[in-house]
């Protein structure tokens, strides 16, 4: 197990996802960039628990590296 | 030796005539007279020992070179005598102020605290030849430590009782027997590169300008650090007060540089006004490009030749823990050098010097690696972080610890160390764990590190039953209730304290016959 919470815990998950999208619009490639970086940083304070963030950094890698993905 | 070309001279000592030929065989050599060798020959000297230090340069050499000095560096020189001298003589800054690219405010300041209730500060900024010169008086009065100026090594040829070490003077060369050989000698290490040996691990490199400057003025006594200034974009620079008016001006250059050219007043200069303003009035000190790897020797330990210092270990500037980190070898070398002098433990103690200081290297490359990453990010993707941790540090204190502009030296800790006795009471992570240095607090109208002997201590609380041998016995059971909290001191606890003034055990219960099991067990007797 990856030792993550799987069910879901945030209400309305559709308001978060669309917040997001919005987010991104009028961005460019280069500032989404550092909106993610910007946002990890806020949410990875927020969560407190090192041992937390390390198991969600691992369990991201893995998902990524898991995904096939053409390259532009 | 003023045939050293290029190396500035802040004191002249003069050479020392070549010894009488006959019977030129010691117990212990040290090679270079660097804080390092000094130090270690401080403390064996101290301890009785007859030592002979070569130092290649009859001088003591100008250029501030190391200027941070920790508070563990200073504790262990105050074992050895000389703390105040070097805290009496150094500055303290406590605001420091971090700039970012072309923003003309500081992103944000901080403010250190000072340690409360501890003799030594948390670290002091002084040149490196003030650190000398009083070394060097230390060591210069006691009899039995004999430095000669001006002697090099040329070649060294070891075998299982020692090693001869062929020596150049003045006078010409000569040939010197050693028991034990202790390898003092820098980054470009002689003696290392004699025995073809090397460094191995991580090759990370990078070329920092140091200018250091006279400048009288108003300015407060603060480190400013800037990621990314406009006077030297793309590259990290620093400010950091030292006595006398000099100030040491840190610029990144960057790998692919002209090392030559960079010192050269005329491109010197220009960066100094970027940083400090077009009209500021300076005088040059020293401009020299200090070069960095990241990396260290696998063993610091060869038979009877043993390595300290930058010759065994290079860390990035950044953090002080060149400097820092080599007396720590210093520190953890010689008492135990000593008791395998004096016959008292193993030669195999000194296998715990081997595993013990290459943690401390660890630790230390480690931590000068990371912020080397955080100034120099090594991709697109880490710029974007460090600069999204700058960019929230503005507003955001707890973005602020995230900015890595050093991790200032401490004390390593040894957990896993062979000479560590294992806990057998729950301590709920309180107190100092064995293999932790032992932390200072207000003791008898004084301070407890400097009431620790220089064997092994027990600090008691209360009396306990039956003496040990060769344990000197500290009752705390009436100090400061400080002391009792920061060691979680209970009626009847003892911590077993080591000569370097590491906990090597502590119980809640002790015995006669666990102290002294744990006491065997530090001087590297097989358990």
């Amino acid at each position: 197990m990856t030792g993550l919470a799987n069910d879901l815990r945030i209400a309305r998950p559709d308001d978060s996802y669309q917040s997001l999208v919005d987010a991104y619009a009028g961005l460019t490639h280069a500032q989404v960039a550092d909106f993610h970086a910007c946002l990890t940083m806020l949410l990875i304070n927020q969560v407190g628990d090192a041992g937390l963030v390390g198991r969600a950094i691992a369990e991201a890698l893995r998902v990524v590296r898991s995904t096939k993905r053409e390259e532009p | 030796m003023a045939n050293v070309a290029g190396i500035p001279v802040w004191r002249e000592i003069g050479a020392t005539p070549r010894p009488a030929p006959a019977a030129d065989r010691h117990r212990v050599v040290i090679v270079g007279g660097g804080p390092v060798g000094l130090t270690i020959a401080l403390d064996l000297g101290r301890r009785g020992h007859k030592v002979v230090l070569l130092n290649r340069l009859d001088f003591v050499s100008a250029g501030s070179k190391a200027i941070c000095f920790a508070k563990r560096t200073l504790e262990i020189w105050d074992r050895l005598g000389v703390g105040d001298a070097m805290v009496d003589k150094g500055v303290v800054w406590n605001v420091g102020k971090v700039f970012w690219g072309d923003r003309e405010q500081p992103i944000y300041q901080f403010d250190l605290l000072p340690l409360k209730h501890q003799k030594m500060p948390a670290f002091i900024n002084l040149q490196q030849y003030h650190v000398e010169d009083r070394l060097i008086q230390a060591v210069q009065a006691l009899p039995n430590v004999e430095v000669r100026w001006g002697h090099e090594v040329a070649d060294i040829a070891p075998d299982e009782d020692g090693a001869r070490l062929t020596v150049h003077s003045q006078e010409g060369a000569y040939d010197l027997d050693a028991e034990y050989v202790i390898a003092c000698d820098g980054a470009r290490s002689p003696v290392r590169t004699l025995l073809g040996l090397d460094f191995e691990g991580r090759v990370f490199e990078d070329n920092f300008l140091i200018a250091d400057i006279r400048m009288k003025g108003e300015r407060p006594s603060e480190r400013w650090f800037w990621f990314d200034p406009p006077f030297n974009p793309g590259q990290s620079a620093l400010l950091h007060k030292q006595p006398d008016d000099v100030w040491r001006l840190d610029f990144q250059l960057g790998w692919d540089i002209d090392r030559e050219a960079a010192t050269r007043p005329e491109n010197v200069e220009p960066l100094v006004r970027g940083m400090l303003g077009p009209d500021v009035s300076f005088e040059r000190e020293w401009y020299s490009v200090y070069t960095f790897q990241c990396r260290r020797m696998e063993r610091f330990v060869h038979g009877r030749v043993i390595f300290a210092g930058d010759s065994a270990h290079l860390v990035s500037p950044f953090g002080a823990r060149g400097c820092n980190g080599g007396v720590a070898d210093a520190d953890n070398l010689a008492w135990k050098l000593d008791l395998v002098l004096r016959g008292k433990a193993p030669e195999g103690l000194l296998e715990s010097y081997a595993y013990e200081a290459a943690v401390t290297a660890d630790e230390n490359i480690k931590n000068s690696s990371r912020s080397t990453d955080f100034m120099t990010p090594k991709c697109d993707a880490s710029r974007v972080l460090r600069d999204a941790v700058l960019g929230l540090a503005a507003e955001h204190p707890f973005a602020r610890p995230f900015v890595n502009s050093g991790r200032l030296s401490v004390a390593v800790a040894y957990p896993d160390s062979p000479l560590n006795t294992l806990d057998v009471d729950d301590w709920q992570s309180a107190g100092v764990a064995p293999g932790s240095a032992a932390v200072d607090a207000p003791f008898s109208g004084g301070w407890l590190l400097t009431a620790l002997g220089h064997g092994f201590s027990l600090l008691t609380c209360g009396e306990i039953a039956g003496a040990v041998d060769g344990v000197d016995l500290l009752d705390v059971a009436e100090a400061d209730p400080l002391l009792h909290e920061r060691y979680a001191m209970e009626p009847g606890t003892a911590y077993l304290v080591r000569p370097d003034q590491y906990v090597a055990a502590r119980w809640r219960r002790p015995t006669p016959a666990l102290v002294r099991a744990a006491v065997s067990r530090a001087m590297g007797h097989a358990s």
